[in-house]
């Protein structure tokens, strides 16, 4: 009587699982076309919840960075027991094409036991089906339900070797400045009429007046802030690419600053979206704006913890490789 | 307005059904050159590691497998990671004797409760059915060749 | 103040743009302040493309908007021909037209089934994904992927066009008009779309790019601005079409700018498939290495102004790769504009952002 009692169970759960409705990467493109016409998933009983107290499993669906995989094991903690989690995509798996990326976990069966995984960058909706009709089979046959491996050493002892390498970059000294800067401003450096783009440079000292006049005269849209980083030659060369309304044209205004000492005057009450792109500058580069009111770590805030990473002697790829793969670039 | 799109909803009704069959039925999702998995052609390959070397994702590492191969004396051969693969198709494009084919062959097919078993050994991507290619060499190579100008 | 909360909103929420959270502030139900929290989609393309060859990177370009992909495509391939000085066939400036174009349409496409969503109206969010699906067909039979395609390379494009291929694309564009047409009807013929949308999250054209945005949101502010016509590059000069415009700049001006773009685009595709013919060259052969030098290309994508800045000192990877998001403005400045100026109450909020039609991954890289 129990054991059919429990089969019975078993059954009606695998009639009507439910995901929690978490679109958490790029795998997530696909499945309006799975949830909806096309493949309309309802039909074997699955269907997307916003709430993970009323969903039975829970889908990562491409790369996992580290703040997202976070919340993922927020979410899996409130959902209620039995809970399953499925993977696809080859991020989820192995990193996949973002093997050297340095703000994602590369494995989610670090974190939790899978109940299955769909290969495929990314896998088409007809490939998740493969999925739903095993997710099924499998719950019917008395799935026991995934579980949280233990996760808080492995992320915290990520966190540690970063803050440590942080640590170690910034006591660094940096290399003196070796490069020839000419001052070509209101002459263009490069010309590229086809774009209507001019490339013309400025000391950086001139350069909120050199903005504040190029606004004046049709300049408004601050389209972005380009840094390279040139650590053979000392410095950072900074691009303000500012649009022209009017007519189109484009400026891209071009300046420098010294590695050792990275500071520019901050332009966000000339161009209000420099705020937020400034701010991006900041932590991906280590260029300090004065006069920003809030610099501070944002996009990075919870992916990483170490130098600014994009800056050229920064060399992340060799640092993933040591930590998640163990030194072997080809392994998973 | 409003009865305009419900009189569509009901035209719609009365239409074909828009939604697919299962695939494990019908496979109407597979195109004539789909990207999918890849088949090696393995009295072909001299483990030159081109592919090797232009992957993107790091999916490919060489290996050296049993066996006689008198185009291939070191007998190294590509090994692919399927979970990590791109299906970009670059190998196929780069592999300077035509050895790397891809398949129909996506993740439906490919789907698995163990992860380890997408790791293909050379043996296992010569083994393919032939009949599935899709992609090949002569498809994404380029054939004119003219000097930048 | 009495009566005033901080309120934590997204990612997870089928409300929030993507996989992005807030900080709400609140005075009762009224949103005074959001404050974007990103990064949960970053991954550092920027630095992943300087690991890359100059023969691979591209495969990495064009993911950070996943709605959105080809136009970033093109604007990669379209810089790294500057980059090697090599002029693409013009077969293959044409099929980039065709590809970004679509990949415009696709992505309205999606952006329904945000709007719909949050006004409460499930039936054209199913009809437009019907027209997503055949779009995504189409890219699977032509390049072999549905999402990702890898076409569009440094040269040219990647291969020749398959047997048929004017006759099925142009079929394929009265295919996707028709449903389009139902979806419009449907969406914004419908009364409850209008009481929820008109009035709502107004912003004008010329306020919105001082404010650093481009895109829907400001055509839907009554301006002409659109990078196809003011720098317009493959061969958009070439062709024949308009730049739809709004008058208040509204949630509903927008909804109704990308439909008419939809419109403009179907044009665009029909013009241009009588230049892709098969048989003649498609692709120009680039060497693995690059003379040093600066690629930049400007495209109009689905939500705005892409720019991509590529800075090659030779060798055999890209030096620096730099993309533009025009997503960024549209959720932290223009939305606070609106913010401001607009009595917003939570339940506005999902419309407001589904007008904007942020692409998350954009934002964060
Ligand atoms: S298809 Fe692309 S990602 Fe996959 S193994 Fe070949 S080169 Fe690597
Ligand atoms: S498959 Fe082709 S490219 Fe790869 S090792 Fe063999 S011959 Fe070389």
């Amino acid at each position: 009587m129990a054991s059919v009692m429990k089969r019975l169970v078993n059954w009606a759960r695998s009639r009507s699982p439910w995901m929690i409705h978490y679109c958490a990467a790029c795998g997530a493109i696909e499945f309006p076309m799975l949830v909806m016409s096309p493949l309309d998933w309802e039909r074997y009983g699955y269907m997307p919840v916003p709430s993970p107290r009323q969903a039975d499993f829970i889908a990562g669906m491409g790369y996992l960075t580290r703040k997202t995989v976070k919340l993922m094991i927020n979410l899996f903690r409130q959902t209620p027991n039995p809970k399953y989690v499925v993977a696809g995509c080859n991020c989820t798996a192995t990193g996949g094409l973002y093997w050297d990326s340095y703000a994602t976990f590369k494995r989610l069966d670090d974190f939790f036991t899978v109940s299955g995984w769909v290969p495929g960058c990314m896998p088409m909706p007809d490939d998740w089906t493969a999925l739903l009709v095993d997710l099924r089979r499998q719950v019917e046959g008395g799935l026991k339900r995934d579980v949280l491996k233990d996760f808080e050493s492995y992320i915290k002892s990520v966190e540690e070797e970063e803050r440590k390498w942080a640590k170690e970059y910034y006591s660094r000294s940096q290399p003196p400045v070796n490069y020839s800067f000419k001052e070509t401003y209101p002459e263009c450096e490069e010309n590229y009429p086809d774009l209507k783009l001019c490339v013309t440079s400025v000391g950086r000292e001139k350069l909120r007046s050199v903005l504040g006049e190029l606004k004046s005269k049709g300049f408004q849209l601050l389209l972005n802030i380009d840094a390279v980083d040139y650590p053979k030659n000392g410095v950072i060369e900074l691009y303000y690419v500012v649009e022209n309304t009017g007519d189109g044209s484009q400026m891209a205004v071009k300046t420098f600053t010294p590695r050792g000492d990275p500071v520019v005057e901050s332009v966000h009450d000339i161009y209000p979206n420099a705020l937020y792109i400034e701010r991006e500058v900041y932590e991906m580069m280590g260029v300090v704006f004065r006069g920003h009111p809030d610099l501070r770590k944002w996009i990075l805030d919870g992916n990483w913890e170490g130098p600014p990473p994009l800056r050229k002697d920064v060399d992340t790829a060799s640092y993933v490789v040591k930590t998640f793969y163990k030194g072997d670039r080809y392994g998973r | 307005m409003v009865l305009s799109t419900i009189v569509k909803s009901i035209e719609y009704m009365l239409k074909r059904p828009y939604t697919r069959l299962v695939p494990a039925k019908s496979r109407p999702f597979k195109t004539e050159r789909l990207r999918g998995a890849h088949l090696l052609d393995m009295s072909k390959c001299t483990g030159c590691s081109m592919c090797q070397l232009v992957c993107p994702a790091n999916a490919i590492d060489m290996v050296e497998v049993e066996g006689n191969y008198p185009q291939n004396p070191r007998r190294r051969f590509p090994r692919i990671d399927l979970h990590k693969c791109t299906y970009c198709g670059l190998c196929v494009e780069y592999c300077p004797f035509n050895a790397l084919y891809m398949t129909s062959i996506t993740g439906f097919e490919l789907y698995t409760r163990d992860k380890k078993t997408t790791l293909k050994t050379p043996l296992e991507l010569s083994k393919v059915d032939p009949s599935l290619i899709t992609v090949r060499r002569e498809m994404l190579a380029v054939k004119e060749v003219k000097p930048g100008g | 103040m009495a009566g005033s909360y901080t309120v934590y909103f997204g990612p997870q929420h089928p409300g929030a743009p993507g996989n992005i959270g807030f900080k709400l502030e609140l005075e009762g139900e009224r949103v005074v302040k959001a404050e974007l929290i990103p990064g949960f989609l970053h991954r550092g393309f920027e630095k992943m493309i300087e690991n890359r060859k100059w023969e691979n990177s591209y495969v990495l370009s064009y993911r950070f908007c996943v709605e959105d992909p080809d136009s970033l495509e093109v604007a990669y391939a379209e810089a790294l021909d500057k980059v090697f000085r090599v002029e693409p066939p013009e077969k293959a400036r044409y099929f980039r037209m065709i590809q970004a174009e679509f990949s415009r349409i696709a992505s309205h496409m999606f952006w329904v089934h945000f709007m719909a969503g949050s006004t409460g109206l499930r039936t054209p969010a199913y009809w437009a994904s019907a027209a997503r699906e055949e779009i995504l067909k189409w890219f699977a039979w032509v390049t072999g992927h549905r999402v990702y395609h890898n076409f569009s390379v440094p040269g040219g494009i990647r291969g020749e066009v398959p047997e048929g291929f004017g006759e099925r694309t142009t079929q394929l564009t009265y295919l996707v008009e028709d449903i389009v047409k139902d979806v419009e009807k449907a969406l914004l013929g419908n009364r409850v779309f209008k009481r929820r949308t008109r009035g709502v999250g107004v912003i004008k054209g010329d306020v919105a790019l001082k404010l650093g945005a481009t895109g829907p949101v400001v055509r839907g502010g009554g301006l002409k601005y659109d990078t196809r016509k003011i720098a317009p590059y493959e061969r958009y000069d070439k062709v024949s079409f308009e730049i739809p415009v709004g008058e208040v700049g509204d949630s509903y001006d927008r909804a109704l700018v990308r439909f008419r773009e939809v419109y403009e685009s179907l044009k665009i595709i029909r013009q241009a498939v009588l230049e892709v013919r098969r048989g003649e060259p498609y692709r120009v052969k680039v060497p693995l290495t690059a003379p040093p030098g600066r690629g930049y290309a400007r495209v109009e994508a689905a939500r705005g102004e892409y720019t991509v800045h590529v800075v090659s000192t030779g060798g055999r990877s890209p030096y620096r790769v730099r993309f533009k998001s025009p997503s960024l403005p549209l959720l932290t400045t223009v939305l606070n504009y609106i913010l401001e100026n607009e009595e917003v109450t939570i339940a506005d909020l999902p419309v407001i952002f589904a007008s904007l039609d942020p692409c998350a991954p954009d934002i964060d890289r």
